[in-house]
């Protein structure tokens, strides 16, 4: 139990700080407990500034034309958007993985670095988890809505149904993609919610008005800090990080599989579960990147989200962009070595087909751009890492898109060889799913304690010592 | 950290438990000995079977090379997240580089033996029209000298780490790169119509998996010799967490391949797996599962587990059988041309082999690196 | 209840500004006999649990018992539902496909085992929405540690809140009504009602359960998808309600053409009509060895499994099952018919029973069948030997 402890607190350090490793104050400013307290929940608790309005207006809108876009989708068909009998998936899918990706930092932050002891992830995790929910919310939306008919959605639950004996077809990619999109979806918001639980006590607590109070009464579940619950509440922590951490690397690596279990040249290639895993990995700490260090400025918390945190992420950035690059290398190799001559045709086509402008900006942005990440000077620099985080996010776009569209797009019958191009239609539902991501978490910040407080008081000692 | 959750340190002047050096010397000769009986082994097999021959030197080659290997990635792990708790308790990864240059040689052997274990190394090679297409990557000089460019490569960023401890990130750098070409090379070049992009990585999670079974043994044999005073529950509930997070990604990997080939069900892939589903072959090819994985997850499930020496020295030695089993699936499959698993006296030798080469290579390094004389670091 | 002896033993709490402070505190006056019920405090403190002597939770078994659960209701299921209630073989795997099975079960496995651990969490540590906490110990959630303890026997609360302030208690106060356990109490009102939705559940859970195991309500249409069992759908052979006259297939209008280009047949259906192709039409084709082999092969495809191959009514559908006989073709009547009128009948269908056979036979077929009609008729004629065995004597082509 007492090592549990140690992890979730980081207490075990103040007693001998050289051992693990990590002798520098986490948070800057050496802040007491009620300062934390004060200055984490002073968003909630003030009306937001113009700057928040003007912003949600933006997302807003763009959030209305996603859906403006997506009603025209519905009432017309699935021919508004630019897919045709080859290429039959593109700009939906594309967003799908491309959100769904986004969507792995948060549990990772909060499950794997926990794990790994990584204290640094406490002024971070709360934001990237709530951000990981709301790229799972958007990424969920594309599959819906290309069904055509969404209302029929819960067909690919396995429910009792009338038509005779019938179920869904559990040997299928497409299935298991449900099952694990949903899964991870209340696995992460469980996780989310159960660390969040001491805040919103201490949110109830402070609660000025009565609705406010009543409404926080409801979901703090009557938390009053007792040591008996803490101790539980660690042990469940804990339990929900070791659960979460394979469930995030199955996730995409069963999105991976969508793809990988066919026998599209380009898609069909055994490297694909770990290589999605590391590239949901890259977008995601990239994501996690451009939110905070625009949160960090805007609501001033940057003696919380300081550089050391920005750089120990641009690290991991560094590192899976490396994996990515390299998976990229190896599925070029062995197109080449396998001597298969679709396989390499597919390959050539990439760089150097009608789409090698996506293969090279993916290419540029993915592998090139975070080299600059050796260096020290750009990975404590926080306008050179928004830089470089806008960078990934596109490349990682480009990735899904180059995999998806250009292993359709010429396929095995020269015959049936097709181009795409997205239509008004589906370039507004992207750009409404952008809106709806940015206004959730604008809504977010103001209602929600950004930072997790119970856990920053935690290791605040740490930099007493 | 209260003393109830350390492990007890036992006094060496009561229980007369001999010096490390004591051991060493009582180990040194059954060493040479284990390395010449197992070379006589291996030189009996290549006369009465040269293909189980040259396939267990390739397998003792292999494996010893990532032996080196794990080592130098832990090295490099270490240094590059500053993970200092490990180094009271982690010694032999610093010893287990000094296998490189022994695996290299054994490697180079192989050049006498190509034409036996691969198929695009034999005369006529180039008149098959599926090889004919890979011969420009797949013969023999550039095979060898990729063999040697890439020791080359392993053995020079290593001793930078080892010795100067410097060079974390490049090391990790020129690893990927040639630890893929390594596995592509030496191991899926056996069958040289099959490719499979996941393969190095899954090299790497055995690779690596078996790295931490040796240093966590080693650190546990160090505690109780009385070379570490005191290894905290929290630093073996580490190690435990590791080998059962590595043998779940090993798991991981290995169903990623296994999954893809059998669903997609292409022909030109599935060959050395379905030569694994086959009678004789797939009882091993579960107790591979349950060796790597089965076993030490139902063993490190439980934080107790995690805790106790006796079960992660359990699991380690699972875990090394494990390896070698994973290897002998890799390479005896397609070298053996469907005919029954074996085990006899080549095989035997090369785990002689195995053992004493790496006690030889490693031990020296080892005991400087792990001197009683020197002030130890306390772990607590 | 409690005795009296109990009841004299007041509360008293505690708040320090440092947590430290607090475990001290707290090891102080476990060792001088005080009773120390709980503390309360931002974050947890290491090395609480040992002090105030709290066991390790239990929950990790709760969690490995909800994994084992979903793990084998995933397994379990997949197979039943894929090998035996719909064994519908797909994309060439087994039935009981155990590697496709893997990724679902291991996501159910998550699924149950982190919502099951969570739910025991909640149940055991009394955590549910409640619409009103009153805030007992100010600060616990904000910056204070507070301890809450029962005194020892026999001692003053002015003794130990010296000691306290020697400890560096920032606050402290006794608590004469014991409002911990009151708070914490099972039966107060908001948590009446989480028992009684929970009660719920199970009844619930019973009723969304019939239509898995009782298939007859399926039938009955009592699953609860509604109307999907009956839907109202067009049946075969019923009338069209849009299409003229009610019929589906409609007839071409009129000057269609065929698109073999032949000219459409100058006769109409209708025995009137039938007799005058008898008197205007001559057969085109002389009988040849290949007409008559073609003019045979379609009869006994067609013709025959009324008219019987022998064209004397003994096909199978007369003989087996019964069916209207048709006229006998080889009978003096269909002998003395003229060869247009024959091939009217073939075209458009008999005055009786029979269909025009023109959509189905080429106009060339129905005119070689004609021929071929007329050789069964002399072979009938002829007493002694079949027809079909016999070579045309007139076989050369004019």
């Amino acid at each position: 139990m007492a090592h549990d402890a140690d992890v979730l607190t980081g207490a075990a350090l103040s007693g001998n700080p050289e051992q693990y490793g990590h002798n520098l104050p986490l948070i800057d400013g050496n802040k007491s407990y009620s300062q934390v307290t004060a200055e984490v929940f002073a968003p909630t608790e003030r009306r937001p500034p113009a700057l928040w309005w003007i912003a949600i207006a933006i997302t807003f809108s763009m959030l209305s034309l996603g859906a403006w876009a997506v009603f025209q989708t519905l009432t017309r068909g699935i021919g508004t958007w630019g897919l045709n009998r080859t290429v039959g998936w593109a700009f939906d899918i594309t967003n799908f993985v491309f959100w769904v990706g986004i969507g792995h930092a948060g549990t990772l932050i909060s499950a794997i670095l926990f794990l790994f002891r990584q204290r640094w992830r406490t002024s971070i995790n709360r934001a990237a988890e709530a951000m990981t929910l709301f790229a799972v919310m958007c990424a969920g939306t594309f599959p819906i809505i290309h069904m055509g008919r969404p209302w029929l959605a819960f067909w690919a639950t396995p429910y009792p149904n009338s038509r005779g004996p019938l179920w869904v077809n559990f040997k299928s990619p497409l299935l298991w993609d449900v099952m694990a999109i949903s899964t991870y979806f209340i696995i992460s918001l469980t996780f989310w919610y159960i660390g969040l639980i001491p805040d919103l006590a201490t949110q109830r607590d402070r609660a000025k008005t009565k609705l406010k109070r009543t409404v926080l009464s409801i979901f703090s579940l009557g938390w009053n800090g007792s040591n008996r619950t803490w101790s539980r509440y660690e042990t469940v922590y804990m339990l929900l990080a070791g659960l979460s951490t394979p469930l995030v690397v199955s996730v995409h690596t069963i999105v991976s599989m969508d793809f990988a279990t066919s026998v599209i040249p380009g898609w069909h290639a055994t490297i694909f579960p770990p290589y999605f895993v590391a590239g949901a990995v890259f977008s995601g700490f990239a994501m996690v990147l451009t939110l905070m260090i625009i949160a960090r400025k805007v609501m001033n918390l940057e003696e919380y989200i300081t550089t050391r945190h920005l750089e120990a992420m641009t690290k991991v950035v560094l590192a899976t962009g490396m994996i990515v690059g390299l998976a990229y290398a190896t599925e070029f190799f062995t197109a080449w070595y396998s001597g298969n001559p679709y396989e390499r045709y597919v390959f050539l086509n990439r760089a150097l087909g009608p789409f090698a402008w996506a293969y090279w900006m993916m290419v540029g942005c993915n592998v090139l751009s975070p080299q600059f990440f050796w260096f020290r000077k750009v990975r404590t620099t926080p306008w050179m890492i928004f830089i470089l985080s806008i960078f990934v996010n596109i490349g990682m776009w480009f990735e899904r898109f180059v995999i998806i569209v250009t292993s359709l797009h010429r396929d095995y019958l020269p015959s049936s060889w097709a181009m795409y191009r997205p239509t008004f239609i589906e370039v507004a539902i992207f750009i409404g799913s952008f809106g709806l991501f940015f206004t959730l978490f604008l809504i977010f910040t103001r209602v929600l304690p950004m930072i997790a407080a119970s856990e920053v008081k935690g290791v605040l000692k740490n930099a007493e010592h | 950290m209260s003393p109830s959750s350390t492990v007890p340190v036992r006094d060496l002047t009561k229980t007369g438990i001999p010096t490390l050096a004591d051991i060493g010397d009582r180990l040194q000769g059954g060493a040479w000995t284990f390395v010449i009986l197992g070379g006589l082994l291996l030189a009996l097999g290549l006369v009465l079977q040269a293909e189980r021959g040259w396939a267990n030197l390739l397998l003792t080659a292999f494996n010893l090379a990532c032996v080196g290997l794990g080592g130098l990635f832990l090295l490099a792990i270490q240094s590059i997240t500053g993970a200092r708790w490990s180094d009271p308790i982690l010694k032999a990864h610093r010893a287990m580089p000094a296998l490189l240059p022994v695996a290299g040689v054994l490697m180079l052997l192989l050049a006498y033996g190509a034409a036996v274990l691969y198929p695009w190394a034999r005369p006529g090679a180039d008149l098959d029209p599926v090889l004919h297409g890979r011969l420009a990557w797949l013969n023999t000089p550039f095979f060898f000298g990729r063999v040697i460019l890439i020791f080359a490569a392993w053995i020079w960023a290593g001793r930078r780490l080892a010795r100067q401890g410097r060079g974390a990130a490049a090391f990790i750098l020129i690893f990927a790169l040639t630890f893929c070409l390594a596995n592509f090379d030496w191991l899926m070049s056996l069958e040289p119509i099959w490719s499979s992009t996941i393969f190095a990585i899954y090299g790497f999670s055995g690779m690596f998996l078996q790295g931490i079974a040796i240093v966590t043994i080693s650190a546990i044999v160090l505690r109780r010799v009385g070379l570490i005073p005191a290894v905290s529950k929290a630093q073996n509930h580490d190690l435990g967490k590791l080998l059962f997070a590595f043998s779940s990604f090993w798991a991981y990997i290995f169903l990623s391949q296994f999954l893809l080939i059998w669903y997609a069900n292409l022909p030109e892939e599935t060959g050395p797996l379905r030569l694994l589903l086959q009678a004789p072959w797939v009882p091993l090819f579960y107790l591979n599962l349950l060796l790597n994985f089965g076993l030490p997850f139902v063993l490190l499930l439980q934080r107790k587990a995690k805790t106790s020496e006796t079960v992660l020295l359990a699991t380690c030695a699972i875990l090394l059988v494990g390896r070698w089993l994973d290897l002998y699936l890799q390479i005896m499959p397609p070298v053996l041309r469907g005919a029954a698993p074996a085990f006899g006296l080549p095989e035997l030798g090369g785990i002689l082999l195995q053992l004493g080469a790496g006690h030889l290579a490693c031990w020296p390094v080892f005991m400087k690196d792990v001197n009683p004389s020197q002030e130890l670091p306390q772990a607590d | 209840m409690p005795n009296t002896e109990h009841l004299r033993r007041s509360r008293f709490r505690a708040s320090f500004a440092d947590p430290d402070r607090l475990l001290f505190a707290v090891k102080h006056l476990r060792a001088a006999g005080h009773t120390v019920l709980d503390t309360y405090s931002p974050f947890p403190v290491h090395g609480m649990d040992e002090a105030l002597g709290v066991r390790p939770s239990r929950l990790p078994r709760a969690c490995l018992a909800f994994a084992a659960l979903g793990l084998t209701l995933a397994f379990g299921f997949q197979i039943w539902s894929s090998a035996v209630d719909y064994p519908l073989r797909m994309g060439g795997k087994p039935l009981i496909a155990l590697p496709a099975f893997i990724p679902v079960a291991f996501e159910l496995t998550v699924l149950l085992a982190g919502l099951g651990v969570v739910a025991s969490f909640f149940a055991v540590a009394r955590m549910w929405p409640r619409l009103h906490v009153s805030d007992l110990h100010p600060g616990a959630n904000d910056d204070r540690f507070i301890l809450a303890a029962e005194l020892a026997m026999d001692t003053q609360f002015s003794a130990v809140a010296a000691d306290l302030d020697a400890l560096g208690a920032v606050e402290m106060s006794l608590l004469v009504e014991d409002r911990l356990v009151k708070g914490a109490s099972f039966w107060d009102r908001p948590a009446g009602a989480g028992a009684l939705i929970l009660a719920c559940l199970p009844a619930f859970l019973l009723v969304a359960s019939v239509p898995l195991f009782n298939r007859d309500f399926q039938k009955r249409n009592l699953a609860w998808d509604g109307g999907m069992g009956a839907p109202v759908s067009a049946q075969a052979f019923d009338a069209s309600a849009v299409l003229r006259g009610g019929l589906v297939l409609q007839a071409p209008p009129p000057g269609t053409l065929s698109r073999s280009g032949a000219a459409p047949l100058a006769f109409a259906p209708g025995k009137t009509e039938a007799e005058r192709a008898g008197r205007e039409l001559i057969n085109p084709y002389q009988p040849t060895q290949a007409r008559f082999n073609r003019g045979k092969a379609m009869f006994e495809r067609v013709c025959a499994t009324c008219h019987g191959r022998e064209g004397d009514n003994n096909g199978s559908v007369v003989v087996n099952r019964g069916a209207f006989a048709p006229t006998v073709l080889v009978s003096p009547l269909v002998r003395d018919m003229p060869d247009g009128r024959l091939f009217h009948i073939a075209t458009y269908g008999g005055p009786m029973k029979m269909k025009g056979y023109g959509d189905l036979l080429s106009r060339e077929d129905r005119w070689l069948v004609v021929l071929y009609i007329r050789e069964l008729q002399k072979a009938a004629a002829r007493p002694t030997s079949a027809p079909a065995v016999t070579p045309l004597p007139g076989g050369v082509q004019p």
